[in-house]
């Protein structure tokens, strides 16, 4: 039939994408940057973002000579064994991610929605939720992402609209106070938060034919720096950086203070959550999907059924183990910045310089079980 | 040799066939003489009531037999073979039981000695309601014709509106003890053939014993069976299905049904009425919003009610909430389960107000909810607030224009208010994102159900023009995306106003 080709838009993947650069980000990131940077985490997060655009263009150049997946153009640089090596922590990774992200999501909720649930509940419930939103597969994913977009994108405008005339440029100042090294820092943190930009290859066979992947990454991208620069100022313009270094997520107080006109809600934050909720969800399934994806590819198998179980169960247990123990959380968020993402970039700059020297094919196998597949299945039938 | 096959002795037909209708009191069989001399054996099979005018003038069966009157027994027959009176719409059989199932369309079987053939001639046909007025989808401007019971008149309503060449109509049958007419019309050039040769392959998928309605067909046609929602689109307006034949899209009409059913379709279609159409777009527009407000309050107002109220009391104004507070004095249930007593009490009203008599039902419907409202809170079962809430998603549901994908929402809603009582505004998003994930993965005979809101870059986004906001007609110059993409113009502006423009 028509639109039944199990791929996404250029649309939807701009819009998929998107939350990845959007949703941990603008809660996370301006508080720590200003208990570390101050005001000059506007520069951290300028640096940072400019860095993980460069590393866009960077994959996106590379993302031409893709076609026939990413787990082969590895193989044929990087050999079979290491190959399945790199998939692997690429596997951690996104487990990881998503387990962070998971985590995070599930603080918010029991923070501004509902206090007195117990985090394994929260949790489940979202788990449970993500591998049925995968379990549907990508093009749905793709439909439900470019759909609530504008759901998100309309109250965020007003948010945004409403807090401008509270903002004091006098909070901007002073700049220019952190030395080099907390710079760096800041921004290498803003850097690492963008890696989800490693596994955008991770997507190349299922975008659809004619769709101008560059063009809608770039605009995602630049969409989510932007977002992020303006509520830095906004929030640097209504709290100040002290109160904004002390207080955990900035960006959802932000929400309890804004006034509706019309004086029908006291307060909004619990429904303006919801933009969080979805950007953190979609963030967490995109992790999930990538985590999938390396599994199935280790593997070579073509269905996702016992993956995604195991993935999910994973993730589950890692995000509630990261939520009893402060101690678990900060070693892996220290082994992620400090191992995974230099890995990440130098897998995907060393894949980009060396020359394909292997064939790949050991990899391209999967396609070969796939239609065999095929075949027994329609001798049954 | 076939103990079936007519034969031309009238005698062994008339005892094969008398073999076939035994125990049928309502199959007659009249025995006849005509021609010359009335040396002519015949006989007339019909169903009682369905034919029976045969000594009128007036019926078909009546003028054949004054035409054959003062015939020769050999022309007679000579006559008959090759339709010699002009009849219109006579069949021949040579197979017994191939006439008797063209007895049970309605027809009347003429047999006639000698002739080793058997007619069937056209008469009344079963009783039947004429042409009525559209019931549930009440338009202020427009035609008020619907659809009815027969086919005939079904498919002949639709010709009527649209008198074009492409117009193919495709009959089949389904329902093997019932063999229920199925129709299937579409625009040859417009629609696309795919969706023609998917909806003829899920007929021939299953058998059944009896197709009594449209609604066996969409059950069994469905992709997704375990939905809430339809994937088929129904109408009982003419107008409506001549609007979506020329959309690209497929009617397929069933026997003894007053509905059509309407593939593909999409989330957006059920939001759209007939009348959107021939009002101006400014206002067709506001209705528009309005419905698919309505759409959302219907799913989600119980939902968040008990949220805020259970959960996020610090969303509402102080005053506001003491309101709420002095109403609930002295409610001794929960808020749950006085939302519920309230929402099944409000179901229930609707049931019995369908199931009643016209008026009675209409009647029942307004007063029972006031008394039973009004009652409920001066029992003090129920506060006035979650009467309003209540009444104002009833009142929502009712604007969704189709009663199909109302139903969706009214079951959905349920869940979603238990999803808000146990896990509040945490509740109601996962409740929410659960429906619209299953919403993103909904097909209609390949097309996304969220179209044009999702997937429609692919198309070039002018089916958006057509959606919540219903652009002026000369904007809409595209057919949406069920017709071949080859054909999409449907509108232009001849060259001499174009230049104007």
């Amino acid at each position: 039939m028509n639109i039944e080709n199990e791929k996404i838009s250029g649309r939807q993947l701009g819009r998929m994408v998107f939350y990845d650069f959007f949703g941990l980000t603008t809660l996370v990131l301006p508080g720590y940057l200003a208990k570390g940077a101050g005001m000059d985490g506007f520069f951290c997060l300028v640096i940072g973002f400019g860095a993980g655009y460069l590393f866009l263009l960077f994959v996106l150049s590379q993302m031409r000579r893709m076609e026939q997946g990413y787990q082969v153009y590895l193989a044929k640089r990087f050999g079979n064994i290491l190959t399945g090596f790199l998939l692997f922590c690429y596997l951690l990774t996104a487990l990881f991610g998503a387990a962070y992200g998971l985590r995070m999501l599930g603080n918010v909720i029991c923070k501004y929605l509902i206090r007195d649930t117990s985090m394994w509940l929260i949790l489940g419930v979202l788990t449970i939720l993500a591998v049925y939103g995968l379990s549907a597969g990508l093009e749905c994913r793709g439909r439900l992402y470019e759909v609530v977009f504008w759901f998100l994108a309309l109250p965020l405008i007003i948010l945004f609209f409403l807090s401008m005339f509270s903002v004091e440029p006098a909070g901007w100042l002073p700049v220019f106070r952190t030395g080099g090294g907390q710079l760096a820092e800041g921004s290498y943190v803003v850097f690492a938060f963008l890696m989800s930009t490693a596994f955008l290859p991770m997507l190349v066979g299922d975008i659809a034919e004619g769709a101008d992947r560059t063009r809608v990454l770039k605009q995602s991208f630049a969409l989510g720096m932007c977002l992020n620069l303006a509520l830095f100022l906004l929030l640097a313009g209504i709290f100040r950086v002290p109160v904004m270094a002390v207080i955990e997520e900035p960006a959802l107080t932000l929400t309890a203070m804004v006034k509706m006109p019309g004086g029908f809600f006291e307060r909004q934050d619990a429904l303006l959550c919801g933009i969080w909720f979805v950007s953190i969800f979609a963030f967490v399934e995109n992790a999930l999907y990538y985590s999938v994806y390396c599994a199935r590819k280790i593997c070579r198998k073509r269905e996702q059924g016992w993956f995604l179980f195991g993935a999910g169960l994973l993730v589950y247990v890692l995000s509630l183990a990261m939520h009893y123990s402060r101690a678990l959380l900060d070693t892996l968020v220290r082994c992620y910045l400090l191992t995974a993402v230099p890995l990440l970039v130098i897998v995907a700059l060393l894949a980009g310089i060396l020359p394909a020297h292997a064939s790949g094919a050991w990899w391209r196998g999967e396609e070969k079980s796939i239609a065999g597949t095929a075949k027994r299945e329609e001798g049954t039938v | 040799m076939n103990e079936y096959r007519v034969t031309d002795s009238i005698v062994h037909n008339k005892k094969v066939f008398q073999e076939i209708f035994s125990d049928c009191a309502d199959i007659k069989m009249v025995d006849m003489r005509v021609g010359a001399d009335k040396q002519l054996r015949c006989m007339a099979a019909y169903i009682e009531i369905v034919s029976g005018a045969v000594n009128y003038g007036a019926s078909e069966i009546g003028r054949l037999i004054g035409f054959l009157s003062d015939k020769h027994p050999d022309e007679i027959q000579e006559l008959l073979k090759v339709n010699g009176k002009g009849l219109t719409d006579v069949t021949l059989y040579d197979d017994l039981k191939q006439a008797a199932q063209g007895l049970l369309t309605g027809d009347m079987i003429l047999f006639v000695d000698g002739l080793d053939r058997v007619l069937k001639i056209p008469d009344r046909g079963y009783p039947r309601m004429s042409v009525q007025q559209a019931q549930s989808e009440k338009v202020i401007r427009g035609s008020n014709e619907g659809f009815s019971d027969s086919i005939k008149a079904n498919t002949a309503l639709v010709r009527k509106r649209l008198r074009a060449l492409e117009l193919k109509n495709v009959e089949t049958q389904a329902g093997r003890r019932t063999a229920t007419l199925v129709n299937l019309m579409y625009m040859e050039g417009i629609a696309r053939k795919e969706v023609l040769d998917e909806i003829l392959r899920r007929l021939g998928r299953f058998e059944i014993d009896g197709v009594l309605d449209s609604g066996i067909i969409e059950q069994l046609s469905e992709e997704h069976w375990a939905s809430p929602f339809p994937q088929f689109q129904t109408t009982e307006r003419p107008d409506r299905a001549v609007h979506a034949l020329l959309e690209g899209r497929v009617v397929l009409l069933c026997d003894n049904s007053p509905l059509a059913l309407i593939l593909p379709t999409d989330y957006n279609s059920f939001l759209q009425t007939s009348d959107d159409y021939y009002n101006r777009f400014e206002i067709a527009s506001l209705e528009r919003i309005i419905r698919y407000m309505a759409a959302f309050f219907a799913l989600s107002l119980p939902g968040l009610y008990l949220a805020v109220i259970n959960f996020h009391t610090s969303l509402l104004p102080t005053s506001l909430l003491l309101t709420f507070a002095q109403a609930r004095a002295g409610v001794p249930f929960s808020s749950l389960v006085e939302l519920l007593l309230m929402e099944l009490s409000f179901e229930l009203l609707r049931e019995a107000g369908v199931r009643l008599p016209g008026t009675m039902g209409n009647t029942i419907g307004i007063v029972g909810g006031l008394i039973i409202g009004s009652a409920a809170v001066e029992a003090g079962i129920a506060s006035p607030v979650v009467v309003i809430v209540v009444a104002f998603t009833a009142l929502c549901s009712f604007a969704i224009p189709n009663e199909e994908f109302a139903t969706a929402f009214r079951l959905l809603k349920f869940f979603l208010i238990f999803a808000s009582a146990w896990l509040g505004f945490f509740g109601y998003l996962a409740g929410m994102f659960a429906i619209l994930i299953h919403l993103s993965g909904l097909r209609s005979f390949g097309v996304p159900y969220l179209m044009p809101f999702a997937a429609s870059d692919v198309e070039g986004d002018a089916q958006i023009r057509d959606s919540i906001f219903r652009f002026p007609l000369f904007l809409l110059f595209r057919r949406p995306v069920y017709a071949k993409r080859s054909n999409r113009v449907r509108f232009r502006w001849l060259k001499e106003e174009n230049e104007k423009r």
